[in-house]
């Protein structure tokens, strides 16, 4: 390895802030797993919040409900999740929405 | 997370090992990128060696210099044959998908280009990478090449399950035991890669210098090479227990320790060739374990599958293309060398893959055929044409009639480590139900009964 740079390097991940919320920059893959920990225990059907999987809603409706309702969700779960780990999340029930190419339920 | 330091550069140089999670390479990559050569080329900047290094192994070059069937040949996915699309030979725009370099789309692909090897795959850490468009490897369109290459670092399972847990187009359809669950595994999936636990990433367990990963396929290692074992952290005496330590020498760890695999996501155990093209899916297909797709044909999918057990020692053989067959027989497409009487075998769990292909009738030996693309089966339905086109291309002769043979492919079940409490027990295979099959493994029968007798 040749690194030319000196320099103080954060090894924390690039949180691509830039990039538009929902449809992209997100780990998908990540996010479903995210989705499992944080969120699945109050989204399952019978329980507290309602069953809730990516098919519940299409494309769009997952980009409004982030930029628009989010602030309105119950509890601090939304609060204490980082942003770079909401990102994964969001982009997980995003490209598999309900008219998504690939829907899927949370498994 | 393991591996993650602050760490301050006082000389330019920092052990890889405190990377794991991905180097900041903001400051080294400006862009803008047209395409994903110019990627390559930037890395090549600072890691010319390392692309030199990857360019000898087989993830590039898709072949080894190997003993196959006895004799040293080059042998590897660019020529074998296997149970799923049958070859790559007149199919790379579609299989080079999962090739880690860009446009290898025919014969004309120049293998000493260094801009073509394909950094991102194994070292994104955004996850947003994708090549899965049928297009030679290159990344899909949406994909935002700076982002990325400013956010490399070491590879992750993700990256590793992108190829090794898609292959043959869906999700856990080859192996059986690496599937997208291994992205983020609990502990009652895999021991060693449960995210929440011991959260082993491959490379701990497949050890890797210069690129070169340790481990292999059993229908691509044919000779052994390079394998990895159990023992490279436990030894033979693992257990507490004298009588569970006097099995070690002839049963692999994987036997007792891996009871099922396909754990959450089903694996694809049969693939029936012989009724693709179909305008309407035959009456038996139920849509969850038998499946129909016109260009696939009937497929039988299952979960949480019990493996079958034969005698390895890490050797394999395979049909090749050319072999005659009798159609009236199984041909095994891969398949573990060893028997009882081999010292150095061991009882190894498989994951056997079943099927139907197509082949010359009079010629008697499979055929390599053209699936992909404008003039392929899988656009045309029409066996006779798209048959043609993949025996011309491989130069080899076909009489004009075709049928379908059945066939099998050996897969070795090495993943999904269950949790000890789950670990096989002594009745589980000696039991009346035992679940060996101990005069196909060559025993006169259970090994178990006969010491009870003699006592
Ligand atoms: C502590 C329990 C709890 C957890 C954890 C939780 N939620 Fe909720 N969620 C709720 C409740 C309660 C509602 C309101 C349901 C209603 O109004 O019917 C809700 C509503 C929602 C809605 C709106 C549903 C709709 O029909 O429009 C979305 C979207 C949502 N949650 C997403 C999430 C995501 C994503 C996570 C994980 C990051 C999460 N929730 C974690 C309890 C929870």
């Amino acid at each position: 390895m040749k690194l030319r740079m000196i320099g103080l390097l954060g090894l924390a991940l690039t949180a691509g802030a830039t990039l538009a919320l929902g449809a992209e920059g997100g780990n998908a893959r990540k996010g479903k797993y995210l989705y499992k920990n944080s969120c699945k225990e109050c989204h399952s059907e019978g329980s507290e919040g309602g069953e809730l999987t990516p098919m519940s809603k299409t494309m769009k409706q997952w980009d409004r409900y982030f930029e628009k309702k989010a602030d309105e969700h119950p509890g601090e779960t939304f609060g204490e999740i980082s942003e770079k780990d909401m990102k994964d999340i969001i982009q997980f029930l995003y490209d598999h929405a309900k008219d998504s190419p690939s829907p899927e339920t949370c498994g | 997370m393991r591996n993650i330091d602050l760490c301050i550069f006082a000389t330019g140089f920092c052990a890889g090992s405190l990377l794991t999670a991905g180097e900041d390479h903001t400051d080294y990559i400006d862009g803008p990128f047209e395409n994903a050569t110019q990627v390559t080329a930037a890395c090549l900047d600072c890691h010319e060696e390392e692309a030199n290094a990857f360019m000898t192994t087989a993830h590039w070059t898709w072949k080894r210099e190997q003993v196959v069937n006895g004799k040293l040949m080059d042998y590897g996915k660019e020529m074998a044959m296997n149970n799923y699309c049958s070859s790559t030979i007149t199919n790379r725009v579609h299989c080079s998908e999962c090739h880690a370099g860009y446009g290898w789309e025919d014969e004309t692909f120049d293998f000493t280009d260094q801009t073509r090897v394909d950094c991102l795959i194994c070292h994104d850490t955004t996850g947003t990478y994708h090549k899965d468009g049928d297009n030679s490897g290159w990344p899909t369109e949406h994909v935002k090449l700076l982002y990325v290459a400013q956010n490399v670092g070491k590879p992750v399972r993700q990256n590793c399950n992108s190829c090794h847990a898609l292959g043959g187009s869906a999700n856990n359809a080859k192996h059986g035991d690496i599937s997208l669950v291994l992205d983020y595994p609990d502990r009652s999936i895999d021991v060693h890669m449960d995210a929440g636990g011991l959260d082993f990433n491959c490379q701990d367990c497949h050890e890797t210098e210069n690129h070169q990963i340790s481990g292999g396929n059993l229908a691509t290692t044919l000779d052994g090479h390079n394998l990895i074992s159990c023992e490279q952290c436990h030894d033979s005496d693992p257990h507490g227990e004298f009588l569970l330590n006097t099995h070690t020498a002839r049963i692999a760890c994987q036997t007792c320790h891996i009871p099922v695999f396909a754990k959450e996501d089903a694996t694809q155990m049969h693939w029936d060739w012989s009724q693709a093209g179909l305008d309407e899916p035959p009456a038996e297909v139920d849509g969850k374990e038998k499946r129909y797709r016109k260009p696939i044909g009937f497929e039988i999918w299952k979960k949480d599958v019990q493996p079958s057990y034969a005698w390895f020692n890490g050797k394999a053989g395979v049909y090749l293309v050319g072999d005659k067959i009798d159609p009236e027989e199984v041909t095994k497409m891969a398949y573990p060398l060893g028997d009882i009487n081999d010292p150095t075998a061991k009882i190894h769990p498989f994951k056997i893959h079943t099927g139907k292909q197509v082949y010359d009738v009079v010629n008697k030996y499979f055929i390599t055929n053209h699936i992909y693309g404008e003039d392929g089966f899988w656009t045309t339905f029409d066996w006779d044409r798209s048959i043609r086109i993949g025996m011309e291309a491989n130069g080899m002769d076909y009489s004009g009639e075709y049928g379908f043979a059945p066939t099998e492919m050996y897969w070795r079940i090495d993943h999904m480590v269950s949790p000890k409490e789950e670990a096989l027990t002594c009745l589980d295979c000696h039991g009346d139900q035992g679940r060996m099959d101990w005069e196909a493994l060559g025993y006169p029968g259970n090994p178990m009964l006969r010491i009870s007798k003699a006592d």
